[in-house]
């Protein structure tokens, strides 16, 4: 599966309900404006203006077609004025022979702006701004409206609430910026000044003319907003409550969908192309005239349609409630006379767009666009199929090729782990799948991945990082796994900014009550705050999974005749188009808009889906799984049957619905969470089907395998797709984005740390050991992490604050694994290539801190927008030392995600690679755990400190400081301080071990001491400064049992690791002595635990009742 | 058709802690005057025939058994 | 002499029935796997409710389950003696089902809370505790969302006076629990319910002690000698 999106469907869905009253009552409603709620919200004066608005706009209409001419000047005065000469403005009552003019002052004439007068003086009106440039803000509330702003001033600045109608923009200024709610009516836009923004709440708006291109969204409440001239192409989705909208005249190609309560619809004039289908509860719709070609279908309770002119083809079916229809004139003679039925359908027949219809109207326009597709991928769809994609197909197509499904953009570099995959027998299942799987030996085989759920997670953090969750548990479920345990690595802006207090409670009460329920142990991850991460929150969730070699399910769809079936839950409008709109996205203002409801988990269901999957396998029911993620049912059937004999029939009626309404695009492209796909032998359906009921969980059988090769649905006894799978989801478009250094990367890299003042004492050396425990990166996690089940299943031997999470396989034998999720975004900012390098070398070097031999690697990849080469080259150079140091060490990748479009603005975040490793302990029970809690025994320092502070902790901390070049990446060391762990740990030899990370010794030391409640007397070899803080990899601290020092000295002696006595064990004080950078030795500094504690729990409250 | 709302509510003398937590919040977010929250639930029952006292009383029956827990709340039934 | 059978109920939802399986094999006794829909208690010697999120804790934790087809026969089991343990969500719908009284709501901090917790077992006499002494000091993890127990004044006082409390918390009170709670029984003592998990506190590799097998061995001896 991949990472999941809101709905971003513009009108809201849950409006569109089927009326069941008869089909005239609507009338009734239109008559009375008094208490027609759809009208309430606007202002009731506009209201009361309604006929002369609808009026001015007929007028506008006519007249926009002759020159705009720049709208009066109002006189100068007041504030924020503008750099720029006054002109001398035309007396008031002068103005031109204008649209926008006449239409604000017949608003005026009607009373229906209180407080709006034209062309009076009033405090704050700006004189005009001519050929300037952008003018800065006009600050709020009662400046008035503003100037006029002629040609080649370029963009203006917002223009705040409480303004008044601003006057006319001419062309050549490009777009305006967004006008807030309660300006008023807007003055005319002149064309040539491209799409205009979204106006909120402003009353009805002037006229656009053409060449403006399609004009923002509308939002709900601003009334009917006035004609649109032809040459603007299509208009975006009218909200409901706009009330109806005036005609769109031709050469607009077809507009969008119109949602429910807007009213009748004005005509569309000829060479529209087909409009879209107007819902329910709109009422009758006026003429379409010729040449407009066929219409959509009218549904029920529309009333009766106005008469078709000739020439424009078959017309779409009229549903049952509408009323008699008008006849279809050949030659616009008079209809045969009302309450005269021309052959309507019975049946609410729905008019869908078949496979026929698509060959015989292979020139009809399709809004791939709008589903974020390309002109070239529409046109290679087009050579694909031999003729136009139904809309059916194009919904399959533009999901399953977008970024977020396809990984056009990250393909090419994301072979390399598969090129440069290390031999090793472990492998049993590689990329590909739904999750990678690794032999751990005894016959046990172990699947793991991580993924992301960032956008959703920003916009509604609690179910975005629950369904997070839930996604990645179904993709191991469908390697035929019983998952085990959950981690997860989380990124918020800065801790103490008001938008991580909303983001960041909600995402831990999110995964962990999807987690907690689905009864899966948290066993580990990692919690980050910066800057970079604010707007765009990092959810990256794994999940891992336990099965015998011969359990492995594959997603594949295999044999002719065998059944495909859909059990889970009902599939509902959840998240339309969110797969391929919103996820290949950024986040700006307008995805304000996009902000309506993310997919809703339901944590019951799926552990109930577990339970049952776990019989249906162990029943050997199954020859094929997929659960269903993005793109729900189209990534499912296709790559199920890419993978098969790449033949499959669907029969999309039989699909069950939450919402009887949706259509078959909808049903194919719904991301309704809890859903799985199987392909199962005839024989075993009636068995299948019966574990399902007993545990109360929908299974449909909805088609079946076939030899044809083709992908073929059906909808009401019509086949609405026919394509060859493999097109779908294995042939995507290849992208080679361009790729260039970020600009500033050369200053970045030459800011080093080096001249930032260090610590010379042993009181700032202690201040700064306790400065750094309390800093968000580094303070303790226990809020967080207390909200997570680490016990559920009773196989958790090591969860966090550890470093790695443990559990066990076997009872009997003590086989288990260690899991570790690890990232750094500073190093990968300042060097990603050594970035993603670092974060493997820390995850690796976590996992053999506990004695588990590293085995694997998934991967999370969060980065920017790969259309700014800056975020390419990231990638590039992530992906290739990713691949580079798995190769070196031995440990494949084995799946993982992608995630893009990380940025608000043009700012990307750091590149973030999140690396998960997986090891392999024997026997659990030698597993060794990071706390001081052996009295007396020895501490000695594993690997080589190199004076390395570019992208530190203490760099980070102390003075905000991002520069010079990472830690340098030493794969050898790092693959010979493992061995020695490992020998270590099986041989009994340690109390304690802990790797050095973020924050140095110091901090491992600070963590072990208050984890085992014992404190430590240390000696820093070299300069105290930056023995306790710099960063160098390949480093572990460990507490010897005593009497093993001699056999640990042998073993790092034998695998080349540098090893320096550190201290022993003991008292209840961080107890440090050393040499400053100026020569002193002796003792620093001593901190007693109690302190060490309190700083390091403060940050984020411990728990308490 | 008809529509019937039972409204259930911790008892008066239950501690609400979700109640005093939005309490909490209100002045933060810039609403004064209020001076005490309780959270409840609300469940619309939607009956096949009219609401008439028999359907009423097996509403309230309803709500005792399964809608609220009588140990620590108590419901309001009412027609829509 | 064979061995104690002691059931576990599965519902919908629920989470830690084999964790509660493996604590009831450990302390010597044969777990017997029940199933919510079934009629029949397979004439097992005691019952354990255990832990989870049945039916995904929608109403109100417990407030499914407790009338899930098997629970009627419990419920008549209970009446006539049968042994009973509610852990978490078993002690919810002990309470649901008016077994136990009182009631528990959210925490009062609104928040999950996992962790190990000190309790001090109050009433070492009943089926499930017999194995402890009163006034020992245990550590047990508790993890759950609401595990508040609240009851009203008379309904306290008389479990206070009648000694009836079985458990309370130590140190600090995790969930806002009157009195600091943690496990009741009827008045009988044949049912016990217990908010923390003893069945995750069996084995030193995966729990922070193995002070919860009491609870499971006292039920086995006691099996064993009737």
């Amino acid at each position: 599966m991949s990472e999941q999106r809101p709905d971003v469907s513009g009108p809201d869905r849950k409006s569109r309900r089927r009326r069941d009253e008869p089909s005239l009552e609507w009338l009734e409603d239109l008559k009375s404006d008094e208490g027609d709620p759809e009208l309430a919200p606007v202002d009731p004066a506009v209201t009361e203006a309604f006929g002369a608005i609808v009026e001015e706009g007929d007028a506008a209409l006519r007249r926009a077609s002759s020159p705009p001419v720049p709208a009066a000047a109002p006189e100068p005065a007041g504030e924020a004025t503008p750099e720029a000469t006054p002109t001398p403005p035309p007396a008031p009552g002068l103005a031109p022979a204008d649209a926008d003019a006449d239409f604000v002052r017949a608003l005026a004439e009607e009373g229906a702006l209180p407080g709006l007068v034209v062309g009076v003086a009033e405090s704050g009106e700006q004189p005009a701004v001519t050929g300037t440039g952008p003018q800065p803000v006009v600050p709020g509330e009662n400046t008035g409206p503003q100037p006029a702003v002629t040609g080649n001033t370029g963009p203006q600045p917002a223009v705040p609430g409480g303004t008044g109608p601003q006057p006319a923009v001419t062309g050549g200024t490009g777009p305006l910026p967004a006008v807030t709610g309660g300006t008023g009516p807007l003055p005319a836009v002149t064309g040539g000044t491209g799409p205009q923004p979204a106006v909120p709440g402003t009353g009805p708006q002037p006229v656009v003319p053409g060449g403006t291109g399609p004009q923002a969204v509308v939002p709900g409440g601003t009334g009917p907003q006035p004609a649109v001239s032809g040459g603007t192409g299509p208009q975006p989705a009218v909200p409901g409550g706009t009330g109806p909208q005036p005609a769109v005249t031709g050469g607009t190609g077809p507009q969008a969908v119109v949602p429910d309560e807007t009213g009748p619809q004005p005509a569309v004039t000829g060479g529209t192309g087909p409009q879209p289908a107007v819902p329910g509860g709109t009422g009758p719709q006026p003429a379409v005239p010729g040449g407009t070609g066929p219409q959509a279908v009218v549904p029920g309770g529309t009333g009766p349609q106005a008469v078709v002119p000739g020439n424009t083809g078959p017309q779409a079916v009229v549903t049952g409630n509408t009323g008699p229809q008008p006849a279809v004139a050949e030659d616009g003679a008079e209809p045969a006379g009302t309450g005269e039925q021309p052959a309507v359908a019975a049946a609410p027949e729905v008019v869908t767009d078949t496979v026929d219809a698509a060959r015989r109207t292979p020139d009809r326009p399709q809004p791939y666009a709008e589903l974020g597709m390309k002109d070239d991928e529409y046109q290679r769809v087009r050579e694909i199929l031999g003729r136009r994609p139904t809309s059916a197909e194009l919904a399959i197509y533009s999901v399953m090729w977008s970024e977020h499904c396809s990984y056009k953009s990250s393909k090419v570099h994301l072979r390399q782990f598969a090129e440069k995959a290390p031999q090793t027998d472990a492998l049993l299942v590689g990329m590909g799948e739904n999750a990678g799987v690794v032999d751990v030996g005894q016959g046990w085989a172990v699947t793991f991945k991580v993924e992301s759920h960032n956008h959703p997670s920003y916009v509604e953090p609690y179910q975005g990082a629950a369904t997070g969750v839930g996604g990645i548990v179904r993709d191991i479920m469908a390697m035929g796994a019983r998952p085990v345990a959950v981690m997860d690595s989380l990124r918020f802006g800065p801790a103490d900014a008001p938008d991580t207090q909303r983001v960041l409670p909600g995402v831990v009460a999110g995964v962990g009550g999807y987690g907690n329920s689905l009864g899966l142990p948290n066993i580990g991850g990692e919690t980050v705050f910066d800057a970079c991460y604010a707007q765009n929150p990092l959810v990256n969730a794994l999940c891992v999974g336990i099965m015998r070699h011969d359990e492995i399910q594959r997603a594949a769809a295999p044999g002719p005749g065998n059944k495909v079936i859909l059990f889970g839950a009902g599939t509902g409008p959840d998240g339309i188009g969110g797969a391929s709109v919103l996820a290949s996205a950024t986040f700006d203002d307008a995805s304000q808009a996009k902000r309506p409801s993310v997919q809703v988990g339901d944590p019951f269901l799926e552990k109930v889906l577990i339970e049952c999957c776990q019989e249906l396998f162990a029943e050997d029911l199954v020859v094929g799984v997929q659960d269903l993620g993005a793109a729900g049912v189209s990534c499912a059937t296709t790559e199920l049957a890419a993978a098969g004999t790449g033949g499959m029939a669907v029969d999309l009626d039989t699909v069950p619905l939450r919402d009887a309404t949706l259509l078959p695009e909808e049903i194919l492209m719904s991301e309704s969470q809890e859903r799985m796909m199987a392909v199962v032998e005839p024989a075993k359906v009636e068995r299948f089907l019966e574990i399902c009921a007993r545990w109360e969980i929908p299974a449909t059988v909805i088609g079946e395998v076939t030899d044809t090769g083709r992908l073929v649905m059906t909808w009401r006894g019509e086949t609405i797709v026919d394509i060859p799978p493999g097109t779908a989801a294995d042939e995507g478009p290849v992208y080679e984005r361009p790729a260039a250094p970020p600009a500033d990367l050369g200053a970045l890299q030459s800011n080093t740390p080096g001249q930032l003042t260090r610590p010379s004492n042993g009181d700032e050396l202690r201040r700064t050991v306790l400065w750094l425990a309390g800093s968000p990166n580094l303070a303790s996690k226990t809020w967080i992490t207390s909200q997570y089940d680490r016990y559920v299943l009773g196989n958790t031997v090591q969860a966090m604050p550890e470093n790695a999470g443990i559990v066990r396989i076997d009872p009997d034998t003590g086989l288990g694994v260690a899991l570790s999720l690890d990232g750094n975004g500073r190093y990968a900012r300042l060097d990603p290539y050594s970035g993603a390098q670092l974060a493997l070398s820390e995850a690796y070097r976590n996992v053999a801190a506990t004695g588990a031999r590293p085995l694997a690697v998934t991967n999370c990849l969060n980065f920017g927008s790969p259309e700014d080469p800056g975020v390419m080259w990231q990638f590039a150079q992530a992906a290739e030392g990713l691949a580079d140091a798995c190769q070196y060490l031995g440990t494949p990748v084995t799946g993982g995600n992608v995630s893009f479009y990380n940025q608000t603005g043009s700012t990307p975040i750091n590149p973030t690679p999140v690396i998960g490793v997986l090891g392999v302990h024997d026997d659990v029970r030698r597993r060794v755990n990071m706390s001081f809690t052996s009295d007396g025994a020895t501490l000695a320092l594993l690997g080589e400190t190199r004076e390395e502070f570019g992208g530190s902790e203490w760099a980070h901390v102390v003075y905000g400081h991002l520069g010079g070049l990472p830690p340098k990446v030493d794969l050898a060391a790092e693959r010979a301080l493992a061995s020695v762990l490992v020998a270590a740990a099986r041989d009994g030899l340690l109390t304690a071990a802990h790797d050095l990370s973020d924050g140095g010794l110091s901090q491992a030391l600070v963590e072990s001491c208050l984890r085992g409640g014992l404190g430590a007397s240390i000696t820093l070899p070299g300069d105290a400064f930056v023995t306790l803080f710099s960063e160098s990899v390949a480093r572990a601290v460990v507490a010897i049992r005593p009497g093993g020092e001699a056999r640990v000295a042998a073993l790092c002696e034998q695998f080349g690791v540098p090893v320096t006595q550190l201290g022993v064990v003991g008292g209840d004080e961080l107890r440090v002595t050393g040499r400053t950078a100026e020569g002193e030795t002796g003792e620093l500094f001593a901190i007693p635990l109690s302190e060490l504690r309190e700083t390091h729990e403060r940050m984020l409250p411990s728990y308490t009742s | 058709m008809a529509r019937v709302v039972v409204d259930v509510m911790l008892k008066p003398e239950i501690l609400d802690p979700q109640g005093q937590a939005i309490a909490r919040k209100l002045p933060q977010l810039g609403f004064a005057g209020v001076s005490a929250v309780r959270q409840g639930k609300r469940f619309e029952v939607e009956l096949d025939g009219p609401a008439d006292e028999a359907a009423l009383d097996q509403v309230r029956t309803i709500a005792e058994t399964l809608l609220a827990n009588p140990v620590v709340e108590s419901y309001e039934v009412r027609v829509l | 002499m064979d061995a104690a059978r002691v059931g576990v109920i599965t519902f919908p939802g629920s989470l830690d029935d084999r964790d509660a399986a493996r604590a009831v094999r450990l302390a010597g006794a044969e777990p017997v796997a029940l199933w919510h829909a079934d009629d029949d208690l397979r004439g097992v010697d005691a019952v354990v409710l255990p832990g989870g999120f049945s039916y995904g804790d929608y109403l109100r934790a417990g407030a499914i389950a407790r009338f899930a087809p098997l629970m009627e026969k419990l419920v008549d089991a209970a009446r006539g003696g049968l042994p009973v343990l509610g852990i978490c969500n078993g002690f919810q719908v002990l309470c649901e089902a008016h077994l136990l009284p009182g009631a528990l709501l959210p925490n009062a901090g609104l928040h999950f809370v996992c962790r190990d917790q000190r309790l001090r077992v109050d009433d070492a006499d009943t089926a499930w505790t017999r194995d402890y002494t009163a006034g020992q000091e245990i550590v047990v993890p508790i993890k759950n969302r609401d595990g508040r127990y609240v009851a009203d004044p008379d309904t306290l006082a008389e479990l206070e006076g009648e000694g009836r409390v079985v458990a309370r918390y130590l140190d600090l009170n995790p969930n806002g629990s009157l009195n600091d709670i943690a496990g009741v029984r009827n008045e009988a003592g044949n049912v016990v319910g217990l908010m923390p998990h003893p069945e995750h506190a069996v084995e030193s590799l995966t729990g922070p002690s193995t002070d919860g097998l009491g609870f499971f061995t006292s039920i086995v001896k006691r099996l064993v000698e009737a």
